[in-house]
């Protein structure tokens, strides 16, 4: 007898002790086929980040709810602001104010900064070419100024108009072409006067100041050259490499180059309109408030900090808005959790380094005369935020850094969007704290900063 | 992003290969539950690489960390739980084929 015959049992079943069987031929087109489409399945469905791949899909299919309403409460009290008390206009005229920022402000501090990485005039340099195109095309509309070159109000305009299909094919356009020329994020909605200042503020910069030394400026009620109908809102994202800088100069350049896009496609985007026969004008922090807006037109939420909380950049955005003629299709407001999120977490409230962040529930009331009263929200202190600003040196963005939902738009932070809009303040909390241990929202990083230019 | 694609796909076809050739060698029958088990743990152990991975390509080495020890953490107590079902379901005919070994 052989060994393979003594490896065999009489009905010629393979004994068990036989532990030499292969794979045959289906058996390896079997193994192959199912390992090579999970691959390719694994790969279609692409870890990069894009909104169009199919895990993007599943992360943000259940999140956002559609509104026909505000969401947010809004009483009778609230009013339409005068621009003068927004705390950027207040150096104009507030001048007990002004005496009580500077007097806090030691008057060796500049050239102290000058030595700490983040605000040498290497980034100096760079947080001053990041603003450039603003200061130049837009100069004092992140102050507020109105009617700076690309925020001019009357431009020419085509005198033909283009009609379209109907309102929706229209809006359809509008959006394609503000995505192309540099809108992240883009939504429309109705013209609402209680959003706009009903006294605009402006800086006389032709004339020298005053012999008190004080800047000559003007109040007037805004008159525009047509009766705005559609409000197209747009969202430009900023860096979030810089932005993790914050507070620092070198920080602030994500700022300042979010304003120089935002003011570079809020124009193209009015002219692109005006090239349609429909008169427009793009607006900043300028003439009406952004957020209320943006929230309006579907494109995030109010968050703790006071500023809009998209579902793909969190607060990391710039906002700019076209007043326009043409009547366009608004879309609804969207809400994705991200309110009561905030509820829960307060990681911007933590990173505040002036406490200008609130910790306790959404009120009625403002803090100051800088703040709007009679919407239910967290008014933060623009006062004690200003006050740092002069401190630092140069302005900060603590509380967009640490928001849990500043995160670059790649499919685990997607995924983790979706699940913050799952209800449940231990589920939020535990969330937050999450955010926290694994690195995220850090501020105030001098080794970052120091390693900026060592980088790619 | 792509690499990580490349090593996902790369890690699944190695894990399906190994399984069936594990499968292939040994008379072990797996039950439901454990074939549960394995699949549960392995989509667990791609997460763990994919977020670590992806925390790594973002300049994130914390989260990176992070995710391998908390997501890795749920792996192993996957894996243990399975390996644990595969013995117990197998237990008897191993006990069977070691007497007839004796």
């Amino acid at each position: 007898m052989n060994e393979n015959n003594r490896s065999r049992k009489p009905s010629g079943e393979i004994h068990p002790d036989n532990k030499e069987k292969k794979m045959n031929r289906r058996q390896f087109i079997k193994v192959g086929s199912v390992a090579t489409a999970s691959g390719a399945l694994l790969g279609q469905a692409g870890f990069s980040g894009n909104k169009e791949t199919f895990l993007n899909k599943i992360a943000n299919s259940p999140v956002s709810h559609d509104h026909k309403e505000f969401p947010i409460k809004i009483t009778e009290k609230c009013q339409r602001m005068e621009q003068k008390y927004t705390i950027f206009a207040r150096h104009l005229w507030d001048h007990e104010f002004v005496s009580r920022i500077e007097s806090s402000i030691e008057s060796s501090s500049r050239e102290a900064l000058e030595k700490v990485k983040g605000w040498t005039p290497l980034d100096e340099a760079l947080n001053g070419a990041a603003w450039a195109l603003d200061h130049k095309f837009a100069s004092g509309s992140e102050n507020g100024q109105p009617h700076s070159l690309a925020y001019e109000w009357d431009e020419p305009t085509r005198r033909k108009k283009v009609k379209f299909h109907d309102l929706e094919d229209a809006s359809k356009k509008i959006k394609k072409a503000a995505r192309y020329l540099g809108a992240s994020l883009v939504g429309i909605t109705r013209y609402d006067p209680l959003w706009t200042y009903s006294k605009l503020i402006k800086e006389n910069l032709e004339e020298e100041p005053g012999p008190d030394g004080r800047p000559n400026f003007e109040i007037f009620t805004p008159e525009f050259p047509f009766e705005p109908k559609s409000v197209v809102v747009m969202a430009v994202e900023m860096d979030y490499k810089t932005m993790a800088l914050s507070p620092s100069s070198l920080g602030g350049t994500s700022t300042g180059l979010g304003y120089s896009h935002m003011c570079a496609v809020g124009y193209s985007v009015a002219t692109f309109i005006r090239g349609l026969g429909y008169k427009a004008f793009a607006n900043g922090n300028d003439v009406s408030l952004s957020v209320p807006y943006a929230v309006a037109a579907g494109l995030g939420e109010l968050g703790r900090h006071g500023m809009l909380i998209t579902k793909e950049f969190g607060p990391r955005v710039r906002l700019v808005k076209v007043f326009t003629e043409l009547d366009l299709k608004p879309d609804g407001p969207k809400t994705f959790g991200a309110w009561d999120f905030c509820k829960n977490c307060k990681r911007c409230a933590e990173a505040c380094p002036s406490q200008a962040i609130p910790s306790d529930e959404p009120t009625l009331e403002g803090k100051t005369i800088s703040n709007n009263p009679g919407v239910l929200k967290w008014y933060i202190d623009p006062e004690k935020c200003i006050q740092f600003w002069r401190e630092n040196g140069t302005d900060c963005a603590n509380c967009i850094t640490a928001c849990t939902f500043n995160k670059p738009s790649l499919w685990n932070h997607q995924l983790l969007t979706a699940m913050a809009a799952l209800p449940g303040a231990p589920l939020h909390i535990l969330m937050a704290k999450m955010d926290k241990f694994f690195g995220y929202g850090n501020v105030d990083d001098r080794q970052a900063n120091a390693a900026f230019w060592n980088g790619d | 992003m792509n690499i990580l694609a490349f090593i996902l796909g790369a890690s699944i076809i190695l894990f399906v290969w190994s399984l069936v050739s594990w499968k292939s060698k040994t008379q072990i029958r797996l039950s439901w539950l454990s074939w549960l088990g394995i699949i549960i743990a392995a989509l667990l152990a791609l997460f763990t690489i994919a977020w670590s991975i992806t925390s790594i390509i973002e300049g994130e080495i914390q989260a990176a960390g992070m995710g391998l020890l908390i997501f890795g953490i749920f792996t192993f107590i996957a894996i243990a739980l399975t390996r644990k079902r595969i013995i117990r379901d197998n237990r008897l005919k191993l006990s069977k084929s070691n007497g007839s070994k004796d």
